[in-house]
């Protein structure tokens, strides 16, 4: 049934794509580039939407991921098995709460 | 069965999202008819 | 020996959490619900040929495009988090959390990302049809998107689909069938995209309101009107049902939530469902006090929704606690000594397999085994904590549902006034629909409460209590993020309000002032 249904839905995105030359079809995705090119060189708001997407990942990929993360803030771990052994103490380990007061 | 009827359920995701556009569709056109003729729907088609 | 839990870290870790994930939340129905109604608007024009359709899909196209890309990437922070401050819990369950939430960075890549961009840029590029397919492969990624990742959150809330490996301290999946089509997931994955349906149709009610009080654009918020508030109407309805199958759920898998959100203390049989109430302030579970102030039941009405059975018992919080012979509920207390039990095994089991003692490994696997299904609760110090915050998911439950049902009777009355064209002459609905807006995200924050709050004390439904799946790390990184996340989160939601108010006033022609009148 599933696999029916995935094939008519193959067919059906197909239809879209058969009529279409190679040359064609790269002369749209050209199109659809410039286009977006143009938007960007055009518009004021583009401008400030792709810069701060820009911005924002920087941020996220940049500064967090690859700088704030791994060096002060993700808790290190030799390999899986010193992961392993650590989680398994935390899990097997009686705890007591303490709290700042 | 939990599964099927798991999957059966899901299957009104799509379901909903038709019956949304026929709804749609079907209150453009009792709309439509409450309006100036010039503010219609041109069928150019 | 035994070891500290830092309470200020668990809280600072759950707070940095939910900080995030409800910043995230506001961007994240706008982009559900917006595509389908675009998508529609599109159909109209391809069909027809009438190029206001066109123009009005256009506009809100381009809200949509503001929405994405100020929201996009918001859910890193997230992904990031689960690895610096809930350290145990991702390799505890690593194996089940990590596949959904891979096959939501494929979807959302291959789907959303591939064809936002003809959505955006092919215009007059490509075919008209092809552009349509786009929109709802956009629209439709995006739901799939959703659907990944709260398959994730409803195994938390239900885990199956597992066994529990002893010698690497990780849950595998057995089964992936069953994560995937897990009833708890399915009802969550529909009621949270209906309620991003909503959402993001009350966004375009409330935006073509504003046009209709100001005068402005009036055929394309009429038209817009239309489209959403019959979208909207049909969803809203969709999230009672939904919301029904949730409850459902929840009455099955989580007696405990279920207890909250009714503030059921005594259990009773054929248990009615408190419509409006309110609470006794200090009510303490076995103090023998009245429950509420005042309240307002419809009679049988919980036992219905939630076992199909007028006449069913449904367990208030004492049972859960005390326990509840007559009716074969464990006490909290003895769940408790079991998950010690299972804790005491996973010790022996460890011990053992270092010493190369595969006689006693295998007889404490066995121990294990047999009370696994209690082992989150052998971490618990006081078995009250198995009830969640009652007053707070009381109240949010009652937040969500009230204005759930208040949505569909204004849906109603804007779609009858809007076929009937008489929307403009009843300017009073027009600013309740833009009060309506903010109000269904105060209804879809007070779901999610509902949802995250009343599952503590577990991240993983009495597996794994919140308070053993942090990381081991210093409280103060946790809040100095928090901090940083919350600036830099304020900082995101000011600009997308800024530009988008600035967008809707220009409104689809871009004109600094006025704009035309019809």
């Amino acid at each position: 049934m599933s696999a029916r249904v995935t094939f008519a839905f193959i067919a059906y995105l197909w239809s879209f794509f058969k009529h279409l030359k190679v040359r064609q079809f790269l002369k749209t995705i050209a199109g659809i580039f410039s286009s977006g090119f143009e938007l960007i060189r055009s518009s004021r708001l583009a401008k400030i939407l792709l810069l701060i997407v820009f911005i924002k990942f920087m941020i996220f990929y940049g500064f967090l991921k690859g700088f704030l993360y791994p060096k002060y803030l993700k808790p290190h771990y030799e390999n899986d098995a010193h992961r392993t052994e650590q989680v398994l103490h935390d899990l097997t380990t009686p705890h007591k709460i303490v709290t700042d007061d | 069965m939990e599964l099927l009827s798991s999957i059966i359920w899901l299957l009104t995701w799509p379901l909903l999202i038709y019956a949304g556009y026929r709804l749609s569709v079907y209150m453009v056109r009792v709309f439509e008819r409450n309006i100036p003729e010039d503010q219609r729907t041109c069928k150019t088609r | 020996m035994i070891e500290n839990i830092d309470l200020a870290l668990v809280n600072w870790s759950r707070g940095q959490f939910a900080l995030v994930a409800l910043y995230h939340w506001l961007f994240i129905p706008l982009t559900l619900g917006m595509t389908y109604i675009i998508a529609f608007t599109q159909t109209i024009y391809v069909r027809t040929g009438d190029k206001e359709w066109e123009r009005i899909a256009k506009f809100w196209a381009k809200l949509f495009g503001i929405n994405f890309a100020i929201g996009v990437g918001t859910g890193i922070i997230l992904g990031l988090e689960f690895g610096t401050n809930w350290a145990n819990y991702s390799w505890i369950s690593g194996d089940i959390f990590g596949a959904p939430l891979a096959a939501e960075g494929i979807m959302a890549f291959f789907l959303e990302s591939t064809f936002i961009a003809v959505m955006f840029f092919g215009w007059g590029k490509v075919s008209k049809k092809f552009h349509l397919v786009s929109i709802y492969l956009v629209a439709f990624g995006a739901s799939l998107s959703a659907l990944w990742i709260l398959v994730a959150n409803a195994w938390m809330n239900y885990p199956v689909g597992m066994v529990f490996n002893p010698d690497t301290a990780r849950h595998e999946m057995v089964d992936f069938w069953a994560v995937l089509f897990s009833p708890y997931a399915i009802n969550k994955f529909l009621h949270t995209i209906t309620s991003g349906f909503v959402i993001s149709s009350f966004f375009i009610v409330a935006v073509s309101g504003w046009y209709l009080l100001k005068g402005r654009n009036i055929l394309l918020a009429k038209r817009s009107i239309v489209i959403a508030a019959s979208f909207g109407l049909l969803s809203s309805v969709f999230l009672a049902t939904t919301g029904d199958g949730s409850a459902y759920w929840v009455a099955q898998k989580q007696p405990a939530k279920l207890a909250a959100m009714e503030g059921l203390y005594e259990g009773q049989e054929g248990a009615g469902l408190v419509a409006i109430g309110m609470l006794r302030p200090g009510k303490q579970i076995g103090d023998g006090e009245k429950a509420f102030v005042f309240k307002i039941e419809i009679p049988k009405l919980l036992s219905v929704l939630g076992y199909r059975n007028a006449n069913a018992f449904v367990p208030g919080a004492e049972d859960l606690v005390l326990g509840n012979a007559g009716q074969d509920i464990m006490s909290a207390d003895e769940k408790i000594s079991r998950g010690k039990v299972a804790l005491n095994a996973l010790a022996e089991y460890k011990e053992a397999v270092a010493l190369d003692d595969m006689q006693s490994a295998s007889a404490a696997q066995a121990r294990f085994e047999e009370n696994y299904y209690y082992m989150g609760y052998g971490h618990l110090f006081d078995p009250n904590g198995i009830i969640p915050n009652v007053p707070f998911i009381f109240y949010s439950f009652r937040i969500m549902v009230m204005l759930g049902f208040a949505f569909i009777a204004l849906f109603l009355l804007i779609l009858y006034l809007a076929v009937t064209d008489k929307l403009q002459e009843n300017r009073w609905l027009l600013r309740t629909s833009i009060l309506a807006f903010p109000l269904a995200f105060l209804a879809s924050m007070a779901g999610w409460i509902v949802a995250e709050v009343g599952r503590q004390p577990w991240t993983i439904q009495g597996l794994l209590p919140t308070m053993v799946s942090t990381s081991n790390i210093n409280a103060n990184a946790v809040i100095l993020t928090f901090w940083m996340f919350a600036a830099l989160l304020t900082v995101l939601v000011l600009a997308e309000f800024k530009i988008m108010t600035t967008t809707i006033k220009r409104g689809p022609d871009n004109a600094k002032k006025g704009g035309e009148n019809v």
